[in-house]
């Protein structure tokens, strides 16, 4: 059984491109959440007091 | 003036994360070099540190997730789902690494990437259950029933969580036995230490995610209840979502 490390080497890359590859997505989605936040927060804070007086 | 309430920042990832890399640098280097080869699979055996590893930590994700969700039936509090839904999707990315990790295993040391055997089997049929469960999510429109009815379904779902622990003791089965018992680790001290320092470097990573997608979850319904504020501009958006909870 010896002589199988492309298997064990393909485990290590799956488990860590899996790791990398999903957490620059979510960081992303993350980062492109908060852009949209800070549209919408300088949006809301434009507004008239009588319209988010609420 | 009412004004949308700002979610809590995590402030606690950053560290995690930080300590996440440094462990799963350490657990790399113990599971390629420090740990001996093992007499039959040779250095094969060291894809156990990583899929018995994730396969652990895709196991307490999960049960965080179905602890969130019995506290979501119970309190009705939104944060109780964020929590629920993240646990969700990081137990699910684990489960998947245990997935693939197992199927490269099995190739060299059974002769076959699949087999339908008990554990394997249960352990996809978790997969599905869980892909469902985000699916689920994405096709409910009501914030209210989207909650509750997929709290219950990862309620239930996580029925095959010990059924997938006793699957080996429960039917004949090729994959091995529990390597950790009452009596003890089923392998020398090295490789126990190896793969317990795999395991804790998995779950930090996995509670990292976690918080990730916590706060993920949190400012997404914060852009949604903003956007239709805006939107309305008005009261009577704002009283309906304040008893919906976003």
């Amino acid at each position: 059984m010896v002589g199988h490390e492309g298997f064990l080497f393909g485990a290590c890359a799956v488990v860590w491109l899996g790791i990398g590859v999903l957490v620059g997505a979510w960081m992303k989605a993350q980062r492109r959440l908060e852009q949209r936040l800070d549209v919408l927060e300088a949006e809301f804070e434009a507004e008239p007091l009588h319209r988010r007086n609420v | 003036m009412k004004s949308v309430r700002k979610p809590s920042r995590v402030r606690w990832l950053g560290g995690c994360w930080i300590a996440a890399i440094v462990l799963e640098c350490i657990h790399l280097y113990l599971a390629l070099v420090w740990s001996p080869p093992e007499a039959h699979m040779g250095n094969l055996v060291r894809i156990m540190y990583f899929h018995v590893a994730s396969a652990w930590t895709a196991m307490v994700m999960l049960a965080i997730g179905f602890i969130c969700s019995v506290l979501y039936v119970i309190r009705r509090s939104v944060d109780w789902d964020d929590r629920a839904v993240a646990a969700v999707e990081a137990g699910l990315f684990f489960t998947t690494i245990t997935l693939i990790t197992g199927s490269l295993w099995a190739r060299p040391v059974w002769n076959t990437w699949w087999t339908w055997d008990p554990r394997l089997t249960t352990t996809l049929i978790l997969w599905f259950l869980y892909a469902g469960y985000l699916l689920l999510r994405g096709s409910l429109a009501d914030p209210a029933q989207r909650r509750m009815v997929s709290a219950v379904w990862a309620i239930v779902a996580f029925a095959d969580v010990p059924v997938i622990h006793l699957s080996v003791t429960w039917w004949r089965s090729i994959h091995p036995p529990q390597m950790v018992t009452a009596s003890g680790f089923a392998m020398p001290g090295s490789m126990a230490f190896t793969l317990m320092f795999g395991f804790v470097s998995f779950l930090l990573i996995g509670i990292v995610l976690w918080g990730l997608r916590v706060r993920y979850h949190r400012q997404r319904r914060r852009v949604i209840r903003l956007e239709r504020m805006l939107e309305d501009g008005g009261t009577r958006w704002l009283d309906a979502n304040e008893k919906m909870g976003g």
